[in-house]
């Protein structure tokens, strides 16, 4: 039984636009938009670094609905790349990149595997003319798939070394994504597979060790809540048992960066203070966004407040033009947990009025001017409930810290 | 919430100062102006709400380090607790202490405080005479903002915050706006709206573009297809048409192939067999009358020369005749050299004779006899005469020398004898050393010399013995020899060498006798003399000696020559003999040859042989002559012969020599015998050619039969219908091999499977066939520019494709699109923030006007009929376009504006203090007021204070003031003096 190695990447998004960085500068701008080819690139530089026999791409290779031929030209590029080291690619449709969707003709070169129907199906992968293993998958023909598909994996046959199941979809106690093609962890390990390359979970995780049942995450995060390093798994299989290796591939790291402010008295100490944080923490390579939380502000929040706000832009000229660039793409001063409006609320003065008012009221009405206004309606979504509450809460803060904070000015 | 007591540490001009509210609901604080009230105020409100550090500053004490100070507070909720501040720890804040002996934090008196700050706590809590000045304007909106201001934070923050709002909102969004930000990211993200659906319709005509492209390839493929196929038919049609002459030309083969009987009957290569044999044949048969024609041409040549022959005795003659020729011939030849050896013979004697010049001609010859002997004595006459001769000038030699030697001798005769030492000393010297040497020398000297000579003696003895031996047997030789030879002048020479021989020995006897002589032995001389003696004598002795030894020899040489001069005589004597016998003897000879007188006798031997010589050619030549005769004798008994034979057979003589007529009748006999040899010849000839002739015959018969063979295998009688037939096979065979070289040429240009169609194809019109290849040709043509048309479009399609694949149009648009939307969102929401602050706080504003006003008017009328003493019943709140309105009890209603000054504060006190209930139902703060009753007559500040005293029941009121009435009608003062201690003071 000889070693077998692979590289397995998922939920690439390619080309698909970044939230929440909508006031970032246009050389950043460049970097961001370019980062989840960059780290495509990576991932193909690795394999082909490590030499590995295939790479799995366990679906969301790119999203139908903002799809650009571009993602999928780099796509076909890289596909290419790989071909010419005699790299194989298995790769699969998820939900973003569902066969029914809206894709471009590209054709891949020969080197590419792609499970093209909805049913459960194999290819097996022979080196030198010795069958090593069979990899088994199935694509999302529409957005969704409900079907617990797990249950349909099955090993075809024995004399094959290695079975390597992949699979888009989540487990059933995932609240946060939706259900797609849901299963139980023992739906998994139930079977006889050496490897469950999953997909769809952009947050890396390993399911179970024995046997390895992993998402490896997306490679490039794409907004605050895709922090931390991304990439893919190099995975080594042979009968001494596995080899599991974790490749960061992103080109841009999001990274949330909490300082504790307490000790400064005056503003401008808050540079220093939060330049050196950012030099302690980075990481040593490539650049990265940060939404930067202020902590330890009790009195005069306002003040910091507008204070913190020139401080980042500083901080950001200061670090945006390096090489391994650094940019606070959101900075936010955190307040005491306290409700604060606890007593205000009960009290029987203006403030209290209103706050008691703010919670009763809908504020849908007051936003017609905007939502539905005849241009602005095309872009501007209405409101779901939970920014309906997210606005109200912002506006009450606003009133209250406008009229007790500022009422004297 | 009541407030018992007040401890300030530091504050102002307050330093180390307590004030205690007791238990008092109403306290009103007396002092003057400048005393501190305002100061302790400030206090109270600075120990509740804390205070910012600039403000601190000033009220801190220039008399203590110390600033800050302690409050005793009595809660409703919490209970009894203390409120501590010092400027110096926390920064200013607050410290409390419950009854427990816990420590709380600034937020927790906070909370104590219900969120009250001291902005709204002054508006609600606390009001002084410059409030009061703004009722008179008041108006309905006013008095709505009055309220909230008394409510809240006052009317201007909340009037100024609505006014920050819609300035923001105005900022951000207007609907019909241009500027704002929202509309302006609006009209962006429209734009890059529209610019996405640009893109995304381009980059989705990719697919269509692809498939165009499919389809393109799909019909180049098919074009391309249907080209090669019109080539292929081009190319088949072209081959068609050059093979068309070619084809022609096989149909015709074919046909002119179709008209020779099928199978043919002729011998194997019957033409070639047959003309090879004809031609082996006709040599044969040409040798054959070759032979023929020789053998007639023989005959004819063998009879003429028969003909020409002449009779056969004749020839029988000619031969006898012609068998003596050689002996002629020779004889002729022998003549010849006669004559030659006599013609050299004469010349060669003429020649000697010449040579001799001795006067001697041919003629003398015959006569002279010259014989043995005369040579000798020519020889001898000569030597002696030579000898004569030869003696003569020695004898005269010898003279001169003698005369000359004795004349020589003489002379030095003379010199010496002068030169001689005197006689008697020198005898004397001599006796002296001949002592001496007779001494020493005599013994040895004797045997030595005697001994010598008599060696040489005998040498010389033996020497002239044998010189005589010798010359005798030299004489004898030579004269044998003389004798022999029969040259006598030997002999004579031997006579010399004898007696030349006989002379020697006789002089070698005399010099033998002369050494005998000197054998003698000398006599001695007896004298002895010393050794130095003789060595002076002998050296002059010596000297004297030697002289005399010469003139001694000179006399001796004289001596000699005399005698040498008596030898000479005598020789002179012995040859004057000799000459006169020698001139006889010559003399003789003259007589003899006369020729001899022209020559000197030593000449003579010389002569002889030379002479003899021309007598023996002499000789010879007249042997020759006789020869020759009898040789010319032989001949002419031959030459007879032959001129008779000539006469007899009538030949022409004249002019003719004998050699000729020889060698024309050797030509006659030499024809005869040719031509013999020559019928011989032909006779020999013929035989041979005849057997040839019958062997060719033979040979001939052979091929005859092979020929008739060959035509009956042909089935022809005739050499010309075998011919022809051969021909007729011929053609057929280059008809088919031209049909095979045809149909080769053929398989070369027609295609594999046209070719196949051979044999029944039908030749096709060579005008169809052009018209075919133009009209294909044209095809192709056109199949072309489609193609070229089509590859183009595809190439444009393929660029489109390559450049919408390197586009990153839509990307790029894509992604500023959804970050421009979400900054567009943001907006909205940041809009909508504001939005609805300010519609819930418009919203709040009303209800809390309407919610409060009616229980504050109730309230207010209450208080304002207390304190006018009924006067006024009834309040009236501003209305549109009109301020308050009060109510007289005799129901006139009057604007504020209509009011005394007074009343107008007494409104306003009263509004304060309904208000005040209305809203600190649950606060319930201490009230403070600051000489607001500084219009009021004595019996309004009664009721006032009467009212006061009656609402501090709900809530305890603090009343600053600074006149004594006041203080008067109020229950509790505490007088304020700040160089003394505050105390309660009860009336």
């Amino acid at each position: 039984m000889g070693e077998l190695s692979f590289i397995h990447a998922a939920d690439l998004h390619l080309d698909s636009p970044f939230k929440g960085l909508s006031h970032i500068p246009e050389a950043v701008f460049h970097k961001v938009k370019n980062s989840t080819f960059e780290a495509l690139d990576r991932l193909v530089q690795s394999a082909i670094d490590k030499q590995v026999d295939f790479v799995l791409l366990a679906g969301d290779l790119f999203d139908n609905e903002k799809q650009s031929l571009k993602a999928q030209v780099r796509l076909r590029h890289a596909f290419e790349k790989l071909q010419h080291h005699h790299i194989n690619v298995y790769m699969l449709h998820g939900n973003h990149d569902f066969l029914s969707g809206n894709y471009h003709p590209i054709t891949y070169p020969d080197n590419v595997f792609i499970f093209s129907s909805e049913a459960v199906t194999h290819f097996t992968y022979a080196r030198n003319d010795e069958t090593l293993a069979a990899i088994y998958g199935f694509s999302y023909e529409s957005r969704s798939v409900t079907a617990e598909k797990a249950k349909e994996y099955e090993p075809v046959s024995e004399t094959i070394p290695y079975h390597i199941a992949m699979l888009h979809g989540s487990v059933y106690s995932n609240t946060d994504h939706d259900v797609y093609a849901p299963f139980h962890l023992t739906d998994l390990t139930r079977k006889d597979f050496d490897y469950w390359a999953l997909g769809h979970i952009h947050q890396r995780e390993i399911l179970k060790e024995e046997p390895p049942v992993i998402y490896p995450g997306n490679i490039q995060g794409r907004s605050s809540k895709e922090s931390g390093p991304k990439g893919c798994y190099h995975v080594v299989l042979s009968d001494k048992g596995m080899e599991l290796t974790f490749l960061p591939l992103h080109s841009i790291l999001f990274r949330k960066l909490s300082v504790n402010i307490s000790g400064c008295e005056e503003a401008h100490q808050l540079e220093r203070v939060i330049l050196q944080k950012i030099e302690d923490t980075k990481a040593q390579t490539g650049p990265e966004l940060v939404h930067l939380v202020l902590t330890g502000v009790h009195a005069n929040f306002w003040e910091w407040k507008q204070a913190a706000e020139d401080i980042v832009q500083l901080v950001n000229e200061t670090l945006m033009y390096q090489n391994n660039w650094t940019y606070i793409y959101r900075s936010e001063l955190s307040r005491s947990k306290q409700d604060p409006f606890g007593r205000l609320k009960e009290s029987s003065h203006f403030a209290g009025e209103l706050l008691r008012h703010a919670d009763e009221a809908s504020i849908q009405p007051y936003l017609d001017e905007l939502f539905r206004h005849r241009q602005a309606k095309k872009f501007v979504q209405a409101m779901s409930l939970e920014q309906e509450q997210r606005v109200k809460e912002k506006a009450k803060q606003l009133l209250i810290d406008e009229l007790l904070h500022r009422g004297g000015e | 919430m009541h407030i018992k007591s007040a401890t300030i540490f530091g504050f102002g001009k307050w330093v180390d100062y307590t004030i205690d509210f007791t238990d008092e609901q109403f306290i009103c604080m007396y002092g003057d102006n400048e005393s501190g009230k305002t100061t302790i105020q400030q206090f109270l409100l600075f120990m509740l709400f804390g205070m910012p550090p600039k403000k601190r500053a000033g009220y801190k004490p220039k008399t203590s380090g110390k600033m800050g100070g302690r409050l005793v507070v009595d809660d409703h909720d919490a209970g009894e607790f203390v409120i501590e501040r010092m400027d110096d720890v926390r920064n200013g804040k607050a410290v409390c202490y419950t009854p427990d002996g816990q420590e709380h934090d600034e937020m927790w008196l906070q909370d104590r405080l219900q969120g009250m700050t001291k902005e709204t706590y002054q508006s609600i809590f606390s009001f002084s005479a410059v409030d009061l000045l703004d009722i008179r304007n008041i108006r309905e909106e006013d008095l709505g903002e009055v309220l909230l201001g008394i409510g809240m934070t006052g009317s201007n923050s909340i009037y100024a915050l609505e006014k920050r709002l819609d300035a923001q909102l105005g900022e951000l969004f207007k609907p019909f706006g241009k500027k704002p930000e929202i509309n302006q990211q609006l009209a962006t993200v429209d734009t890059l709206f529209q610019s996405l659906q640009q893109h995304q319709e381009t980059e989705g005509a990719y697919r269509d573009k692809k498939e165009a492209f499919q389809q393109l390839s799909d019909e180049l493929r098919a074009l391309q297809d249907e080209r090669n196929e019109a080539k292929d038919a081009v190319f088949r049609l072209e081959k068609q048409r050059q093979a068309l002459p070619i084809l022609k030309e096989y149909q015709h083969v074919k046909q002119q192939l179709a008209m020779y009987p099928d199978p043919l009957f002729f011998p194997e290569q019957g033409i070639n067999r047959f003309e090879q044999l004809n031609q082996q044949v006709t040599p044969i048969r040409s040798e054959l009358s070759v032979l023929q024609h020789s053998l007639d041409e023989y005959a004819a040549n063998r009879d003429a020369i028969w003909k020409g022959f002449y009779d056969q005795a004749v020839y029988g003659q000619l031969e006898s005749i012609l068998e003596q020729k050689q002996q002629w011939l020779d004889g002729q030849k022998e003549l010849d050299r006669y004559e030659k050896t006599i013609q050299k013979l004469e010349w060669q004697m003429q020649m000697e004779l010449k040579q001799l010049d001795a006067g001697i001609s041919v003629d003398d010859l015959q006569w002279l006899q010259l014989p043995f002997s005369v040579e000798k004595t020519w020889n001898k006459l000569k030597n002696d005469a030579d000898q004569l001769l030869v003696t003569k000038e020695q004898l005269e030699d010898e003279h001169r020398q003698l005369l000359k030697e004795e004349e020589y001798l003489h002379v030095q005769k003379d010199k010496l004898q002068a030169s001689l030492a005197d006689k008697e000393q020198e005898k004397i010297l001599q006796e002296t050393v001949d002592q001496y040497h007779r001494q020493q020398q005599m013994l040895d000297d004797q045997g030595e010399r005697t001994k010598h000579l008599q060696q040489l003696n005998n040498k010389k003895e033996k020497q002239a013995a044998a010189w005589l031996a010798s010359g005798m047997i030299a004489a004898v030789i030579i004269t044998a020899v003389a004798f022999l030879a029969d040259r006598m002048f030997l002999a004579g020479m031997a006579g010399v060498i004898l007696a030349a021989s006989i002379g020697q020995w006789t002089a070698g006897k005399r010099s033998r006798r002369e050494l005998e002589q000197m054998l003698v032995p000398k006599k001695h001389v007896a004298n002895q003399v010393s050794e130095s003696e003789k060595q002076a004598a002998e050296q002059n002795l010596a000297d004297n000696e030697a002289l005399k030894q010469e003139l001694s020899v000179i006399q001796d040489k004289l001596r000699s020559n005399e005698m040498a001069f008596l030898k000479w005589e005598e020789k002179q004597s012995g040859l004057n003999q000799r000459e006169i016998r020698l001139q006889k003897q010559i003399t003789e000879q003259y007589s003899q040859y006369p020729f001899l007188k022209r020559m000197d006798t030593t000449y003579w031997p010389a002569l002889f042989h030379p002479l003899k010589r021309v007598l023996d050619l002499q000789r010879d030549k007249e042997q020759q002559k006789q020869n020759s005769e009898q040789q010319r004798q032989k001949n002419r008994c031959f030459e007879e012969r032959v001129n008779q034979f000539f006469l007899d057979m009538n030949w022409e003589t004249t002019g003719k020599s004998v050699a000729e007529k020889v060698t024309k009748m050797e030509n006659v006999l030499q024809a005869y015998r040719d031509g013999l040899a020559r019928i011989a010849q032909y006779d020999q000839w013929m035989n041979e050619t005849e057997a040839k002739q019958r062997e060719v015959r033979q040979k001939v018969r052979v091929f005859d039969e092979e020929i008739a063979n060959l035509m009956n295998m042909a089935g022809t009688y005739t050499e010309e219908a075998f011919l022809a037939k051969g021909k007729q096979l011929e053609e057929k065979q280059n008809y088919s091999a031209k049909m095979s070289e045809l149909g080769d040429q053929l398989a070369r240009i027609l295609p594999g499977d046209e070719y196949e169609t051979l044999p029944v194809m039908e030749i096709p019109d060579e005008r169809t066939l052009e018209s075919a290849y133009e009209t294909t040709s044209y095809r192709i043509e056109e199949i072309e520019q489609k193609l070229e048309q089509k590859r183009q479009e595809r190439a444009d399609i393929q660029a489109d494709l390559s450049g919408l694949e390197s586009s990153e149009s839509y990307s790029d648009t894509l992604h500023r699109y959804t970050a421009e939307l979400e900054k567009l969102e943001n907006l909205a929401e940041e809009w909508a923030v504001l939005q609805s602050a300010k519609e819930m706080l418009t919203e709040t504003k009303r209800n809390y006007r309407r919610n409060y006003l009616e229980q504050v008017i109730e309230k207010t009328t209450r208080y304002f009929r207390l304190l006018t003493g009924a006067v006024y019943d009834k309040i009236y709140p501003p209305g549109e376009n009109q301020p308050f309105q009060v109510e007289a009890h005799d129901g006139i209603r009057y604007d504020v504006n209509e009011l005394s000054q007074g009343t107008v504060d007494q409104l306003y006190v009263s509004l304060r203090l309904g208000i005040s209930e209305v809203m600190s139902q649950k606060h319930r703060l201490p009230f403070i007021i600051d000489d607001a009753f500084v219009h009021f007559d004595p019996a309004r500040t009664k009721r006032m204070a009467a009212l006061l005293s009656e609402v501090s029941k709900q809530q305890q009121i603090i009343l600053f003031t600074c006149k004594p009435d006041v203080m008067e009608a109020a229950a509790n003062v505490i007088r304020i003096d700040s160089k003394s201690f505050a105390f309660p003071c009860h009336k």
